[in-house]
């Protein structure tokens, strides 16, 4: 068993003052909290029979993610 | 007190300027600058760097400060952060505003702390309330919640902005260059940079590419991602990586996106093997237009994305990469 001294230390000690401190310190003030409001096209492509895509559905998945992000999104 | 705008400029490490430097001097120039009635102004810290005084003017500075400097030569957090802190206080600007870049997370928040000024990092919005303090909206809580905060009556107000968040706009300007009148002197520095190695690529640095081809821990190997290198460059993307692909050794750390990788913001981002994680999505929620690839029907990331495939990797990304690389050559 081991006794410890903790020491009082105030924050006058540590070279602060009580008027820099928590909100009356703050230098910045969060005055609104909002949800991102980005809206996902949610397109995805299956396979026919389950969901993942096999054999000859690969290639044509392919060129429809293609399509959507030429045509539509127009990112490539 | 001045009513100057400023912003500092991100240098890469080929001594060039950072893109996020133009976007922020674009959306300072109307949402900040125009609307305190100040001039905006650019700061270059660097040695040799006076030259992109007029590169800065293109997009709008009226003024330049300079600090050009043997010390600023490589990135020194603390010579960058004496060297802007002293400019501060010699100038006494109302508004500096950086690029929420490695450099400017390292030393932009120190700064703030030696000249007594409110910081927010990583803006997605910036603007000026009507009595003129500065206002800035930035993702928190895993990118699940924007904060709108407002400054105090402290000055300078100061902010760094995400890299892609903002479009450039140029707008030519002559700007008067000033000699910042700030020396660093090699005694005050504890640390000095003895060597600098950088690595060879001719992909876009991640955090201000266009486009991002992420892969996960379900390529399975290193050896396996050379499928996310090929699509990035047959895209002209950079490559990421989510923290479960960094943990198992596949790639660098460098690569990671995420709440404890780097966070991005480009017009595409394709996610091959990702299953969505919370922590990852804080990294990159916030892009345009999110792909995903992943054979797991039910992985979170489909909740999340534009557009998907539900296959395996390794049959889709082949004759994906191949369809790519025809339109690509076709112009």
């Amino acid at each position: 068993m081991t006794t410890v001294t903790l020491s009082d230390i105030n924050v006058g000690d540590l070279g602060l003052s009580e008027a820099g401190l928590g909100k009356e310190g703050a230098r910045v003030k969060t005055v609104k909290l909002q949800v991102p409001q980005i809206e996902r096209k949610l397109k995805i492509i299956k396979g026919s029979d389950e969901p993942m895509v096999k054999g000859a559905e690969v290639e044509k998945s392919a060129e429809e993610l293609i399509a959507l992000l030429r045509d539509e999104a127009k990112v490539i | 007190m001045s009513n100057e705008v400023w912003v500092v400029s991100d240098m890469k490490l080929d001594g060039s300027v950072r893109k996020v430097t133009f976007e922020a001097l674009s959306e300072a120039k109307s949402k900040v600058a125009g609307k305190l009635g100040g001039p905006l102004c650019g700061v270059l810290l660097g040695s040799g760097v006076s030259g992109f005084a007029e590169e800065l003017g293109k997009y709008g500075a009226e003024k330049v400060y300079v600090v050009d400097d043997e010390q600023l030569k490589d990135f020194n957090t603390e010579a960058y952060t004496i060297a802007l802190s002293e400019l501060i206080k010699k100038h006494e600007p109302a508004v500096v505003i950086a690029g929420n870049t490695v450099f400017g997370q390292d030393y932009f928040p120190r700064v703030a702390a030696r000249v007594g000024a409110g910081v927010t990092m990583d803006a997605i919005e910036i603007g000026m309330t009507d009595d003129n303090k500065l206002q800035i909206e930035r993702y928190s809580h895993s990118s699940k919640a924007i904060p709108t905060q407002v400054f105090h009556d402290h000055h300078p107000m100061m902010t760094t902005v995400r890299p892609n968040s903002f479009k450039v706009v140029e707008d030519q300007k002559t700007p008067e260059v000033v000699d910042g009148g700030v020396e660093i002197n090699a005694a005050d520095l504890k640390i000095k940079t003895i060597e600098l190695k950088t690595k060879e690529s001719d992909r876009p640095e991640l955090t201000e590419a266009e486009r991002v081809v992420t892969g996960g821990r379900g390529l399975g190997s290193e050896e396996n991602f050379k499928h996310i290198y090929e699509l990035a460059d047959v895209l002209g993307a950079a490559a990421g990586a989510t923290r479960a692909a960094v943990d198992a050794g596949y790639c660098p750390y460098d690569m990671q996106v995420g709440q404890t990788g780097k966070a991005v913001s480009p017009n595409l981002y394709i996610a091959i093997a990702v299953s969505g994680a919370v922590q990852h999505f804080a990294g990159m929620g916030s892009s345009k237009i999110i792909v995903a690839i992943n054979k797991d029907p039910e992985a979170p990331i489909f909740e999340k994305c534009d557009y998907g495939i539900v296959g395996d990797l390794f049959d889709v990304i082949p004759p994906f990469t191949e369809k790519v690389k025809s339109i690509v050559s076709e112009g």
